[in-house]
C-alpha cells in the first residue's frame, strides 16, 4: 500500500497539469508577417453541421482581417439540389469536384478544409477547430511572395482582363514548379443551408452564402510562372485577357482569389484577393 | 487488370521482404502464430437506396498479424492494406503499410513492451487503447508499456506514447500509471472475499498553439476504483475526474469532467441480476483537442444497454455521450428447470433487460453565458441529475427454449425509445419501437442445421415498419448458404417500400472462413459497445476470407 501511494503521490508530481484560469481567451494577438493565406472551407448546404465552420471563418475574420482569403467549396452528396422550391441551388462546381476527388474531402465528412493546403499531422484536411493554429503557425513565417492582381472589367461584355505581378520578397528554395490559381468567387449569395446551430428550424431559406467558389479562370491547378525564388526582388507578370463572367453571377459581389503554390507537395505560399467591380 | 497484378505481386513481395527478420528467428526455434483476414467490396449503384458506386468500384481491406515468441521474448506486427478503403470507413485510411510493431518481453514478475500496445486501465474511464477493423477504430499506443508486480496481489502499469492516427500518429503525448491492489492475495482475513482496489493516473501533453483560447497544454484525468466480491455477490464501481480539457467535442469550455460507474451482480443456479448505473459529464478525452469521430480517444466509456445482435434489433442502437449522460440499466436472467411443465424436458431460459440513458441537468454558470458557451467554463452539472432530454429506453424480454436434440427457439421482444437527434447527430424524429423476432433452429443431424430467423419492427417513426426473414441452411458442417431479406413495407414513401435482400454462401473449416456474398444493406448507425459509425448504403458484392494459425 505504501508504494502504491508513493508511486502515485511521485505520479501526480510527474504529470503536471495546467489548470486555467479565467480568461480564457488571449488577450494580445501580435502578427507581424504580412503572409495572405488561403482558407478553402468545403461545405455544402444540405450539411447541417457546415454553418459551424462558417461562423468559425467569420471568428478568425474579425481576428486577422485581410491576412485570410476564405473560399467556401461546395462538394459531395450534400451539395445537390433537391427541388425547384427547397435546397433548388447548386453551388457545386468542376474545380471543386477536382478538389474534393483529389483531397478526399466530402468523403472524409463535412465540414472541412484546408489552410494553404498544408500538410499537419499528415493530412492537408482539418477540421474547423485547427484552422486557427494552423494559420497563426503558417503566419507566424515570414512572407516569401507577393501578388498583386489588377482586375479591368468590361461591363458589354462582362469579360474581365487581368494582370497578376508576382514578387519575391524573402528568397526560398523551391523544389518544385511555382503555379498560379486564378479563382472566381462570389460573395453573399442568399440560399437555403440546413444549420444545426439553427435551434428552431433547421432548415433556413435565406442564409448567406459567404465566397462561394464558382470557377477557375485557368484551371483547377493552374498554371506554372517562370519565377526564380532566390533572387529577391524577382517579378513575374502573368496576363489573361477576356474571361467572361457566367451572368448567373452577380458581378458586384464577385471577386478574383489568386494564389501561388509549389506543385511539389501543393502547399500555397501566398493568396490575395480582388474585387473585380470597384465601385 | 495489369496494374492490379503488379500491385497484388509488390504486396507479396513486400509482406515476403518485411517478414525476412521474423523468419530468421525462426531458426533459433520458438513459434509463429497469427491470423489472416481480407475483405473485398464490389459496389454497384442503386439511387433508390442511396448507394453509391465510387469510381474505383472496389474497396479492398485486408490485413494479417505475425507474432513470433521464443521463451519470454515475443514480438510481432500487423501489416495493412486498404486498396481503396472500403465505403463507410474513414478514407484517410487509403494505403497499406505495417501500423503495429512491437518487441516484448516478459519474465516472472514484470513485462516490458516497446512499441505499439494496447492496454485498459480498469473499465477504460480514463485510458483504454483497443481495436477494432468493424469501427474502423485504432487507437493503439507507440510507445513504451511495462508491467510490474513487486510481490503477488500488487500490479503497478506504466506507460507513455503517442496514439496511431490512421497512416501517422496524434500530436498529443498520453502518460499513465496504474494500480492495482489485490487484499485477498494479502491478507488472510479476505481469503473467502475478494476485494481489490486500483488507481490510476492519465495525462496527455499536447502543445497550445491556438492564437484565440489559453489552452491547457498538459490535461490530468485519475481515476479510482474498488471491486469486491463475496460468495454470489460482486460489486464494483469507478470515478474519474478529469481537469479543464476544451476541445472540439465540448466546445472549447473550460469545466472538469467527472464520471461515476457502479456495477452490481448476483448469480446463482438457475438466476442472475446484473445492474449497472453510470453518469458522467465533459469526459470526453483524447490526445488531440480537435480529434473527432472515433479518432485519438484515450478513454472509453461503455455502453450500459442489451447488445442487440438480431439485425433489425440493431437498427436503433445506443452510442455513448461523452458531454453527458446519465444512465442505468437492469439485466435479470432465470432458467425455469427441466422437467417441469413449463421448463420441458431441457428448461427454459428467460432473460429481462430494460436501459434507461437520460442527458445530465447543466445549470448556466452566469445570466450572460449560455450552456456550453466557448471559452468559458460552460456550465455547471453534478452527477447522478436528470437534464429533461430522454436519450434511450430499451426494455427486452427473451425467452429461449430447447425443446428436443434437434429444435431449439429463441423468441425476443424489445420496446425503444431512440433520440433522433442526439444519437444520430441529425435532424429526425424521435423513434418508438416495437419489435419482436422468432429464431428457430432445426437441427436435422450432425452435419445440417437449418436455422430460420423471422423479425418485425413496428415504428411510425425513420423507415416505418419492417420485415425481415432469414434462411441458413448448414450443411456437410463446413458449408453454408443464406437468403435473408429486410423488407421496408411500412415506408411512408411507397417508392422506398424496398426489400433489402442479402444472399451469401460461405465454407468454415478449421480456424478458416471463407465467404461469398450478394445484396443490399440499408444506412444507418453501427456501434459496438457505444461506439458507433456511419454505414451508407450499400449493393453489390462481398468477398471475405480469414484464417488464423
Amino acid at each position: 500500500m505504501k508504494k502504491l501511494f508513493f508511486l502515485l503521490i511521485i505520479s501526480f508530481v510527474w504529470f503536471s497539469c495546467d489548470k486555467v484560469e479565467p480568461p480564457f481567451v488571449e488577450e494580445n494577438l501580435e502578427v507581424s508577417s504580412e503572409k495572405v493565406v488561403l482558407v478553402e472551407d468545403f461545405t455544402a448546404h444540405l450539411c447541417n453541421n457546415c454553418p459551424f465552420a462558417h461562423r468559425k471563418l467569420e471568428e478568425l475574420k474579425m481576428i486577422y482581417g485581410e491576412k485570410i482569403v476564405s473560399i467556401g467549396i461546395h462538394v459531395g452528396a450534400l451539395a445537390v439540389p433537391l427541388t425547384a422550391t427547397y435546397y433548388p441551388e447548386d453551388f457545386r462546381t468542376e474545380t471543386g469536384d477536382e478538389l474534393d476527388e483529389y483531397y478526399g474531402a466530402s468523403a472524409a465528412g463535412l465540414p472541412i478544409g484546408m489552410v494553404n493546403r498544408k500538410k499537419i499531422s499528415g493530412s492537408e484536411l482539418l477540421p474547423y477547430d485547427e484552422w486557427a493554429s494552423a494559420i497563426q503557425q503558417i503566419l507566424e513565417t515570414p512572407q516569401t511572395l507577393e501578388i498583386t492582381t489588377d482586375v479591368n472589367y468590361v461591363e458589354s461584355s462582362r469579360s474581365i482582363n487581368l494582370t497578376s505581378k508576382i514578387e519575391v520578397i524573402n528568397t526560398f528554395e523551391n523544389n518544385g514548379n511555382l503555379m498560379i490559381c486564378f479563382y472566381l468567387i462570389e460573395d453573399s449569395i442568399i440560399g437555403w443551408q440546413k444549420d444545426a446551430g439553427n435551434e428552431s428550424n433547421e432548415d433556413v431559406s435565406n442564409y448567406i452564402h459567404r465566397n462561394v467558389l464558382r470557377t477557375s479562370l485557368n484551371g483547377t491547378w493552374g498554371q506554372t510562372i517562370d519565377l526564380d525564388p532566390q533572387v529577391e526582388g524577382n517579378t513575374v507578370t502573368i496576363n489573361l485577357n477576356s474571361f467572361v463572367v457566367d451572368t448567373l453571377y452577380n458581378v458586384n459581389n464577385c471577386y478574383i482569389v489568386s494564389f501561388v503554390y509549389e506543385d511539389n507537395d501543393n502547399e500555397i505560399l501566398q493568396a490575395d484577393k480582388v474585387k473585380i467591380v470597384v465601385n | 487488370m495489369e496494374k492490379r497484378l503488379i500491385n497484388k505481386l509488390l504486396f507479396i513481395s513486400i509482406l515476403v521482404f518485411l517478414l525476412s527478420p521474423i523468419l530468421a528467428f525462426s531458426q533459433l526455434g520458438g513459434q509463429i502464430h497469427g491470423n489472416f483476414q481480407t475483405d473485398v467490396y464490389l459496389y454497384g449503384e442503386d439511387s433508390l437506396i442511396g448507394a453509391l458506386k465510387p469510381s474505383h468500384k472496389v474497396g479492398i481491406m485486408g490485413y494479417a498479424n505475425f507474432i513470433y515468441e521464443l521463451e519470454n521474448f515475443s514480438a510481432g506486427l500487423r501489416y495493412e492494406a486498404y486498396l481503396n478503403t472500403p465505403e463507410g470507413i474513414d478514407p484517410r485510411y487509403d494505403g497499406q503499410g505495417i501500423p503495429y510493431r512491437f518487441l516484448q518481453y516478459s519474465k516472472d514478475n514484470y513485462k516490458i513492451v516497446v512499441g505499439n500496445f494496447y492496454e485498459q486501465f480498469g473499465n477504460g474511464l480514463v485510458l483504454r487503447s483497443y481495436e477494432d477493423k468493424t469501427l474502423g477504430i485504432d487507437n493503439s499506443i507507440d510507445g513504451i508499456l511495462a508491467h510490474f508486480s513487486p510481490t503477488k496481489g500488487i500490479m503497478f502499469k506504466g506507460l507513455a506514447g503517442k496514439q496511431r492516427f490512421f497512416w501517422d500518429k496524434g500530436a498529443g503525448i498520453v502518460r499513465g500509471i496504474d494500480g492495482e491492489v489485490n487484499m485477498s492475495e494479502l491478507i488472510k482475513v479476505f481469503k473467502s472475499a475478494n476485494l481489490t482496489f486500483g488507481a490510476s493516473v492519465v495525462s496527455k501533453y499536447e502543445a497550445d498553439l491556438d492564437p484565440i483560447y489559453k489552452l491547457p497544454e498538459n490535461v490530468l484525468a485519475f481515476s479510482d476504483r474498488i471491486s469486491f466480491s463475496y460468495k454470489n455477490f460482486v460489486f464494483q464501481s469507478e470515478y474519474v475526474f478529469k481537469y479543464n480539457d476544451p476541445s472540439s467535442d465540448n466546445n472549447f469550455i473550460y469545466q472538469n469532467g467527472e464520471a461515476l460507474l457502479f456495477i452490481t451482480s448476483y448469480t446463482t443456479k438457475g438466476f442472475g441480476i446484473v445492474t449497472q448505473t453510470k453518469s458522467l459529464y465533459n469526459m470526453s478525452f483524447r490526445s488531440s483537442r480537435t480529434a473527432n469521430l472515433n479518432n485519438l480517444s484515450i478513454n472509453y466509456i461503455p455502453a450500459i444497454s442489451k447488445t442487440q445482435s438480431y439485425s433489425l434489433a440493431s437498427m436503433y442502437p445506443y452510442a455513448s455521450q461523452s458531454n453527458g449522460e446519465t444512465g442505468f440499466q437492469a439485466d435479470i436472467f432465470f432458467k425455469i428447470p427441466k422437467k417441469t411443465k413449463i421448463g420441458g424436458k431441457y428448461g427454459t431460459n428467460i432473460s429481462l433487460n430494460f436501459s434507461y440513458v437520460n442527458s445530465i441537468k447543466k445549470t448556466p454558470i452566469s445570466d450572460t453565458i449560455l450552456i456550453g458557451q466557448s471559452g468559458t467554463l460552460g456550465y455547471n452539472a453534478e452527477l447522478f441529475t436528470f437534464g429533461d432530454e430522454l436519450y434511450y429506453r430499451d426494455f427486452n424480454v427473451e425467452v429461449s427454449k430447447k425443446f428436443s436434440k434437434h429444435l431449439k427457439t429463441i423468441f425476443m421482444f424489445q420496446n425503444l425509445f431512440y433520440n433522433y437527434k442526439v444519437l444520430r447527430g441529425k435532424m429526425g424524429e424521435n423513434v418508438f419501437a416495437n419489435l419482436g423476432v422468432a429464431d428457430i433452429t432445426y437441427r436435422i443431424n450432425y452435419n445440417n442445421t437449418i436455422k430460420t430467423q423471422l423479425q418485425a419492427l413496428f415504428t411510425e417513426q425513420d423507415y416505418g415498419d419492417w420485415a425481415m426473414g432469414l434462411l441458413q441452411y448448414t450443411f456437410k458442417r463446413k458449408w453454408f448458404v443464406v437468403f435473408m431479406d429486410q423488407y421496408n413495407y411500412g415506408n411512408k414513401d411507397d417508392k422506398k417500400r424496398v426489400h433489402y435482400y442479402n444472399f451469401a454462401l460461405g465454407y468454415t473449416k478449421g480456424s478458416g472462413r471463407i465467404q461469398l456474398g450478394y445484396g443490399k444493406q440499408r444506412e444507418g448507425m453501427l456501434c459496438v459497445g457505444g461506439v458507433c459509425r456511419e454505414v451508407p448504403a450499400m449493393y453489390g458484392f462481398t468477398l471475405s476470407a480469414s484464417v488464423s494459425f
